[in-house]
């Protein structure tokens, strides 16, 4: 079993010998490949998986020198989680979209969408295993510019807009991320992320140097992760980046992409600065108020939506605030926001590839009002979307209600101290707020698409028998129903790793 | 015995997802619906002679979040109750329903919802309570939206945000009860709070109970989340708007019991700001409800208004937290869930017979359908508070509890509150028998034949009225002998 340390680095290497692969291959070789990359990867992360709940964490060097000096891979059990997570998400996402990845991607150019798919892949899982501040900002220069690819893959006008507008607010965030690291650099002398902590602990505790550049640093890379991720206020790129996109670029750039920079944050905050270090700055605070607004402003700008895509984008603003609020209320947080990034990760594609075959049973018209009675006409991706909705609201026994329960809970588990207090009880009025804006337009949405149709000169194209999106959207929706009713197991996985994590 | 009582759950389930599924004709439909609210009563009825309390452990969700049913002597009442009721209006949504579409899916939702307020009643500790709670409003929100107009989506939106908003914010008081409590929320009479795992000052606790009762009371229509209630109720088919006003409002009032005494306990409660500003909010409710139900021209409007009033009469006798007040909440949810379902079922027959919606088109039809009206007037009497009807037993009690609940000025203000409410009761309810039994124009009216089965079902609820009156010495009996004591 010994041989599973090498599998992180192997998902990575593997990762890009199918980019190379595939940025020349035509497109259905390049299909393949991209698929058996994924799989490799589930497999690998499971196994990485199980190999460190048995044995803890691991410190993996490349090369023959000792850290500092070489890079390192650090993985563990909440690390193993997400590794099986993204290729997962993004391995079903493809399938759910696949029709529609034909009919909007030119022939000529559809390789070179399975070549970025392959690289945010790569971008993520290394971004998840490593242990260097360095190579996290090569990966998510990586993962930046791939999405920016993906988002003008359909290559009209709108779509450029959109891609030029993120990689505008996404370069911004890695300049703010890079001058934190440099700062970080400067202070410590180390790029690796344990021995950075070390150095940090000794000059916040020793009283005679001053903490401000550290500080500074901090507010950088959470500033500059933050507008990356959508955090409040800097989300108002979502609508037109996941909205008028291809329905697998969407689901991964709206369920994956953002994850790998909160991911990015948790482990700066966790592995890097140290969180006893943190707590005695004000950063969880400015994060938890920003995620509290955002789940909010979030909520507010996709009730105002005329289209439906749109609001299925600028309610990934509010959910993204609800993790940004798990991440701020300190370690017991981190389990909801954990949890909430795997519930989201596995929600947002199946209401982005339902939402999409429903646009078409409209014959293509993207308006609310064009989309009534498309439910009778595509009933699987009508059931789709009342699941995604359902879990989106917090019904009970989808992973949705298990998400906000362990907010809650999590927030009341230490309220000793006035500002505690505080903290526990604007995350229960944020969560009753942004929940009931949420059932405003998810289940107005979903009450829109089951009317029955009075007009009669709409005509409603029933949708031809995709198989590839039947399945994928039954796993999608197997698992969020799963997790809700058993979500312990995963718990448990999330609680164990966080302990490891630092 | 253990099995007994998942029957109905189950069954009731089961069949409505047979006729949601299977696209049966109308003979079929109504013989699976009566045939299940039969067994229903009947299994129900059993269990009210069963004495042990029964216990299930369904599966556990994580180490503290278990779901689980058992019965006690609320159950017993509320299981009882609520089969019953539905039996009748189903009778008599077999005539109502031959005008309207898809049959099929009301009945099927209708069933969906009878299984969800009996697993409701059943429920054995506070989680399952709340998703249960959140099912109902989800699985009765399409009773509403039945007719799939623009106004009824609308009402039903309104409906769904009001419930499940008042639902959430009662997520705290019930997450505080599992938390602080010695047994993660198991419900047992007097409540299991543990005042040391409180690490913050009960305030905190008080906030939480304070934002459940509000929370909660938004599905019996209290102040201030009670304007759902008069859009949802005139726009749903009268069988439901029957069930939901005489009924579905009622679950709110079982998850306020079982918060109150079976979790927090009164101890919390009792004198401090959270019962002043509960009775204060409950009283503008009584006022307010009956005030607004006299300007109401629309009939089923009218009914709606009164049921605020009416259940934030339940919700008094609650808050009162004596033992008088909550056996004369309990008698008046009873009496209530006769009379109102009697009265929303008259006015479907009048809307299924004449298409009668306000109440001003109503004279002289007492004099083509006397026996329709003379039901109103009798189940009017009843809601008044007239002797010897249920409701004047309820009111007694009620009246009885809010003089004795050791609130300064609260308490005699209660009881004029009361007086004050059912006098105006009497003048929104009693014009409308007097303009149908003695019109103005001097016509001659030509008696009509009423459908039977709607006859039939609304003096089953009449004889309930008065049998609930007449026999209140053993309800009551019955109450204060198993619940009596462990309250306070």
């Amino acid at each position: 079993m010994d041989f599973v340390i090498n599998l992180p680095l192997f998902t990575i290497i593997i990762g890009f010998v199918g980019v190379v692969l595939t940025s020349f291959l035509k497109r259905k070789p390049a299909k393949i490949v991209a698929i058996v990359c994924q799989l490799i990867a589930i497999v690998f992360g499971i196994l990485v998986l199980i190999y460190t709940l048995d044995h803890g964490y691991v410190n993996y060097q490349l090369g023959h020198l000792k850290a500092p000096f070489c890079n390192q891979i650090r993985f563990g059990p909440y690390e193993g989680l997400l590794s099986t997570l993204v290729p997962l998400v993004m391995l079903l996402s493809l399938f759910a979209g696949d029709n529609h990845t034909h009919r909007d991607i030119t022939e000529e150019k559809e390789h070179s969408f399975y070549t970025l798919l392959n690289l945010i892949l790569v971008a993520i899982v290394a971004i998840i295993y490593t242990d260097d501040i360095f190579t996290g900002y090569v990966f998510l220069e990586i993962s930046t510019l791939s999405s920016v690819g993906l988002t003008m893959i359909k290559n009209h006008g709108r779509q450029i807009a959109a891609a030029l507008r993120y990689m505008l607010f996404n370069l911004l965030g890695s300049g703010l991320f890079l001058l934190g690291c440099i700062i970080i650099y400067g202070q410590t002398g180390y790029l690796s992320m344990t021995f950075i902590q070390n150095v940090i602990t000794d000059l916040f505790n020793n009283n005679n140097t001053s903490t401000l550049p550290l500080t500074i640093s901090f507010t950088l890379v959470s500033i500059g992760l933050g507008i990356k991720s959508g955090l409040f206020p800097f989300y108002y790129w979502m609508g037109d980046t996941y909205g008028v996109n291809t329905t697998t670029a969407s689901s991964v750039l709206s369920g994956l992409v953002s994850k790998g920079y909160i991911i990015l944050l948790i482990k700066f905050i966790y592995r890097t600065f140290g969180i006893d270090n943190v707590l005695k700055t004000d950063l969880l605070n400015i994060l938890f108020i920003l995620g509290a607004c955002g789940m909010i402003f979030g909520s507010i700008t996709a009730i105002r939506q005329k289209v439906i895509n749109k609001m299925v984008s600028y309610s990934s603003a509010a959910q993204i605030g609800y993790i940004y609020l798990g991440i701020g209320l300190g370690k017991v947080g981190l389990i909801a926001a954990t949890f909430h990034i795997i519930t989201h990760a596995l929600c947002k594609p199946l209401l982005f590839s339902s939402s999409n075959r429903l646009i078409d049973a409209s014959g293509k018209k993207r308006k609310f009002e064009n989309l009534i009675g498309t439910g009778f006409a595509d009933p699987i991706a009508g059931a789709c979307f009342t699941i995604g909705a359902l879990s989106m609201v917090g019904c009970p026994f989808f992973a949705g209600f298990i998400s906000k329960y362990l907010f809650i809970t999590d927030s009341f588990v230490d309220i000793s101290t006035p500002t505690l207090l505080l903290k526990a009880i604007i995350t229960i009025a944020a969560l009753v707020v942004s929940t009931l804006l949420n059932t405003i337009y998810y289940l107005k949405t979903v009450i829109t698409i089951y009317s029955p149709v009075r007009d009669n000169k709409v005509v409603l194209k029933h949708n031809h028998y995709d198989v590839l999106f039947i399945v994928s959207s039954c796993i999608f929706s197997i698992l969020i129903i799963a997790l809700g009713v058993f979500p312990s197991p995963i718990i448990e996985i999330i609680e164990e790793g966080i302990k490891l994590l630092g | 015995m253990q099995s007994l009582y998942l029957i109905p759950l189950i069954l009731t389930m089961i069949s409505g997802i047979y006729l949601y599924v299977c696209k049966h004709k109308k003979p079929v439909l109504d013989l699976v619906l009566i045939c299940t609210c039969v067994v229903c009563v009947g299994c129900t009825l059993t269990l009210c002679f069963a004495n042990s309390d029964l216990k299930i452990f369904l599966f556990k969700i994580t180490d503290d979040m278990a779901l689980m049913f058992k019965v006690d002597v609320i159950s017993k009442i509320f299981g009882l109750l609520i089969s019953f009721i539905w039996l009748v209006v189903s009778i008599f949504s077999i005539k109502y329903m031959d005008k309207e579409k898809n049959v099929n899916k009301f009945y099927a939702y209708s069933l969906l919802t009878l299984a969800l307020m009996l697993g409701l009643s059943f429920s054995g500790n506070i989680l399952t309570l709340y998703i249960i709670y959140e099912f109902v409003t989800l699985a009765s929100m399409p009773l509403v939206m039945h007719s799939k107009t623009k106004e009824s989506k609308k009402a039903a939106l309104k409906y769904l945000f009001y419930s499940l908003g008042g639902g959430f914010l009662g997520l705290f008081a019930i997450i505080s009860g599992m938390i602080y409590s010695t047994n993660g929320g198991e419900f047992v009479l007097g409540g299991s709070f543990n005042k040391e795992l409180v690490s913050s000052g009960l305030t905190l606790v008080q906030v939480a109970i304070l934002c459940g009762l509000i929370g909660f009371g938004a599905k019996c229509g209290a102040f201030p989340l009670q304007s759902w209630l008069p859009s949802a109720h005139p726009v749903a088919p009268s069988p439901a708007s029957a069930l939901l006003s005489g009924m579905i409002t009622k679950a709110g009032v079982i998850v306020i019991i079982r918060l109150v005494f079976y979790v927090f306990g009164i101890s919390l409660i009792k004198g401090t700001f959270v019962q002043y500003t509960w009775e204060a909010l409950l009283l503008i409710t009584i006022l307010l409800g009956s005030t607004l139900a006299l300007l109401q021209n629309t009939f089923k409007r009218r009914l709606a208004y009164s049921s605020i009033s009416q259940l934030s009469y339940v919700l008094l006798g609650i808050c009162a937290l004596n033992e008088d007040g909550f056996v004369g909440s309990l008698l008046h949810v009873m009496s209530h869930a006769f009379i109102k379902v009697g009265l929303f079922l008259v006015a479907g027959v009048l809307i299924y017979q004449y298409n009668i919606h306000q109440v001003d088109e109503m004279d002289g039809i007492g004099k083509k359908a006397p026996i329709t009206m003379w039901c109103f007037t009798l189940l009017s009497l009843a809601l008044i508070g007239v002797p010897p009807m249920g409701a004047f037993v309820s009111k007694w009690f009620l009246a009885q509890g809010s003089l004795t609940n050791g609130l300064a000025f609260f308490n005699y203000f209660g009881a004029v509150v009361l007086l004050i409410s059912a006098i105006l009761t009497a003048c929104y309810l009693l014009p409308i028998s007097i303009h149908a039994f003695f019109p103005e124009d001097k016509k001659t009216y030509k008696r009509d034949k009423e459908p039977i089965l709607m006859v039939v079902s609304l003096i089953v609820l009449v004889v309930g009225i008065f049998a609930i009156g007449i026999f209140s010495g053993y309800i009551v009996d019955l109450i204060v002998k198993n619940i009596g004591g462990g309250l306070l």
